[in-house]
């Protein structure tokens, strides 16, 4: 391993300036690139890869990662390398901003003690760029704060945009690195099946770990405080996650919703990353609705579809704050709770006789404080093979969704409920304004949206209703009866071009009697 | 000193004031030469350097996000073309691979003098032009097929297609800075291949266009990042 000194001239173009940050396994360097001009980041592994060849793979990985998504919101990985001596490292853009833990920190000391629900900007831009990496099978795993970085960006509404970095211990589809029951990442972000086997865990994890950054943002606390990695897994089965409005009174019902959903102890209980993009969205760009100004509208997620046309305002209001009492997410059932608890015996076992067991370590960042990361291969539970991923080139991104077919994200989130359209009892007729609509639609957005239903040639049953939603910028189809295939391109484009602002949802019954 | 030699004293002291003013003046004309000179220098550097960093800025998104050495080829060999007719062997070759891309299309009667396009064609535009898919080195290839291939249908279909990029530009979000290629003529013997490579839903005529058999000009929008 040569000494990185100023002057250093790395992968024939990269002269090290100086050291930005160091960690247990690997530094970050600002270099300046030689053949183009220009500053970067170079990371590099410090700890011996022949002794480690796992850790390796993860560097490789982490540049892997990185660029499949291509989405503006996660730091790309330029240029990847090693040494003469095999030493790995790969090149960032050199980005001037803040950690998001930083800014946590400085929001903390403040008399509000948190940032806030107008931060809620932050979770739309991760939520926006995980969505993206899911989309291609990427898991990050170790979303936490520190791996957050904070840019100024003038085109955005708000000056500033968030990017998620380190992706080192990201889960790719055909991830070989992972032993089976090994545990990775930062306790205090982790779901509870990521301390239970990191190799198998899904996007969901990555859900749950932004569900306690929401936390964090809008009380400036975590979801779960403990002193040990073990304490803070018992924790995470067994005690109930304050709700954010029992810390701060002010927060809105559909956001409190919202980050209780993201938290839920129950991985399919929680919202998938596309979905918590869209509440998001839909709550920074409908001021009519707002889910950080509108205490008195449902949950946009994990609320069940209102069954009426017509809500009662009143089932939608907030109990009284003093009256409520704290609730939980929802927690294991009785079987998977004993699986907890053998696991929870396992792996405390395995903390006290194992040198790599719950080791806190700090990784390399490119600056601010970050938190221990766990990172726990368990031998005793799993003693598995550990294989590397052949040494190829990343593999390329999947090919971009094709605009001849609905939306990628829409239709990704419509393809579970496709049924094949079936045959309706009765026979359904076009639509037009006599049909009964979603109140809150305006008279002109009425005639809006029956032309594209028409335009789309959409009909119903009297008894039957259709709900729609994200109009206009992702029209989906919500619920539809199963003669209509929620696949119907020709409408949810003919909705996309709908101008204006439209409410969250939209629900349409065309009685005849 | 009497009144008449305290004026000429005057006059001599003004007279090589002046001698001395000119030669200042003088000074100070050259010197602004000299640095107009220079600003003039800075500005062409400046300007050299703005393209420089929009060609890097550009080129690193493009690494980042064209992933198809072929789509790359293509945009390279388009802009080698004749502007307005591009060469029949690279549509030919072009078509295997740009039906991988995002691209909104639309049809079109011949003889229209306006154009207008369907709801859901302008959501598929709208969709393709959305600000969150558009990069610095976003482009967007424009690709028209004739209804026929004469002189007039040749003039028609670019026509179309020249107010189809205008009304494409109309829905492109201000803050971004597209670049568009073409449009380029498609010949219609390949009316056949481009039928077997583009049969999604959106392909099919909407309801207010030509319907499948009838005489239409088609045009379509392939965003690229290559």
């Amino acid at each position: 391993m040569p000494l990185f000194n100023a002057g250093l001239l790395i992968g024939g173009k990269y002269r090290v300036i100086r050291r930005i940050g160091a960690g247990g396994m690997g530094a970050v360097f600002e270099v300046e690139n030689t053949a183009l001009g220009g500053r970067a980041a170079l990371k590099v592994l410090t700890i011996n890869i022949h002794d480690q060849p796992e850790y390796f793979a993860r560097f490789q990985n982490e540049a892997r990662a990185a660029n499949q998504s291509g989405h503006p919101c996660v730091v790309p990985v330029y240029d990847f390398g090693q040494l003469d001596d095999g030493t790995p490292w790969l090149v960032m853009p050199f980005l001037v901003g803040e950690t998001l833990s930083a800014r946590i920190a400085r929001a903390k000391r403040s008399p509000q003690g948190a940032l806030g629900p107008d931060c809620l900007w932050m979770i739309g831009d991760i939520a926006s760029a995980l969505r993206a990496t899911h989309l291609h099978g990427i898991v990050h795993r170790d979303l936490k704060p520190a791996n957050v970085m904070l840019v100024t960006d003038p085109s955005t509404r708000t000056g500033e945009r968030a990017m998620v970095l380190d992706f080192g211990i990201a889960k790719l589809h055909c991830d070989h690195v992972t032993r089976a029951g090994a545990v990775l990442g930062t306790p205090v972000y982790m779901a509870l099946e990521q301390f239970q086997d990191s190799a198998t865990v899904d996007g969901k994890a990555d859900v749950y770990s932004l569900g306690c950054i929401a936390y964090q943002i809008v009380t400036g606390r975590l979801p779960h405080e403990a002193g040990t990695a073990v304490e803070l897994m018992t924790q995470r089965m067994v005690a109930a996650v304050p709700r954010p409005s029992t810390l701060v009174p002010s927060v809105p019902v559909r956001l409190e919703a919202l980050v209780m959903a993201m938290l839920a102890q129950e991985p399919p209980a929680r919202p998938t990353m596309a979905e918590v993009e869209e509440s998001i969205r839909q709550a920074l760009t409908t001021p009519a609705r707002p889910l950080v100004q509108d205490p008195a509208a449902p949950a946009v997620v994990a609320a069940p579809v209102p069954s009426g046309l017509v809500q009662p305002p009143v089932a939608a209001q907030r109990p009284p704050q003093p009256a409520a009492p704290p609730t939980t997410a929802p927690l294991a059932s009785p079987r998977q709770r004993r699986v907890h608890v053998v696991a929870v015996a396992l792996l405390a076992g395995v903390a006290a006789v194992s040198s790599f067991g719950l080791a806190l370590r700090k990784k390399p960042a490119h600056s601010g404080a970050s938190r221990p990361t766990l990172h726990s291969p368990a031998p005793a539970l799993a003693p598995a093979k550990v294989e590397l991923p052949p040494a190829a080139p990343p593999k390329p991104a999947a090919p971009p969704a094709v605009l001849a077919e609905p939306p990628a994200a829409l239709a990704e989130v419509a393809k579970p409920a496709v049924p094949k359209p079936a045959a309706a009892a009765c026979e359904p007729q076009g639509i037009s304004e006599g049909c009964t609509f979603t109140p809150q639609l305006l008279p002109e957005q009425r005639a809006a949206v029956v032309s594209a239903l028409r335009h789309g040639n959409v009909k119903l049953c009297g008894q039957d209703r259709l709900v729609l939603s994200g109009i206009p910028r992702h029209p989906r189809i919500r619920s539809a009866p199963p003669y209509l295939s929620r696949q119907q391109p020709v409408l949810l484009y003919g909705l996309r071009a709908l101008p204006g602002m439209y409410p969250t949802q939209v629900e349409i019954q065309c009685r005849r009697d | 000193m009497s009144p008449r030699l305290a004026g000429l004293s005057l006059t001599v002291l003004v007279a090589l004031g002046g001698v001395g003013c000119q030669e200042e003046l003088q000074a100070l004309r050259s010197q602004q030469e000299e640095l107009l000179a220079k600003l003039a220098e800075l500005r062409a550097d400046h300007q050299q350097l703005v393209a420089r960093v929009e060609n890097e800025n550009r080129a690193m998104w493009s690494q980042q996000l064209c992933k198809s050495g072929k789509v790359s080829e293509f945009i390279a060999d388009v802009q080698a073309g004749v502007p307005g007719v591009c060469t029949p062997g690279s549509l030919e070759a072009a078509l295997t691979f740009l039906n991988g891309l995002p691209y909104a299309v639309a049809s079109f009667r011949p003889g229209i003098d306006t154009i207008t396009l369907p709801l859901s064609r302008e959501g598929q535009l709208r969709d393709l032009l959305d600000l969150r898919n558009l990069h610095p080195s976003t482009r967007l290839v424009i690709l028209v097929q004739p209804h026929v291939e004469n002189d007039e249908g040749l003039a028609e279909a670019q026509v179309v297609a020249t107010k189809y990029l205008t009304l494409m530009r109309s829905l492109v979000p201000s803050q971004a800075k597209l670049r568009f290629l073409g449009p380029y003529l498609l010949p219609c013997r390949l009316r056949s291949e481009v039928s077997r490579r583009f049969q999604g839903p959106m392909d099919r005529p909407v309801p207010g266009e030509p319907p499948e058999r009838a005489a239409r000009i088609r045009v379509w929008a392939f965003r690229t990042d290559c």
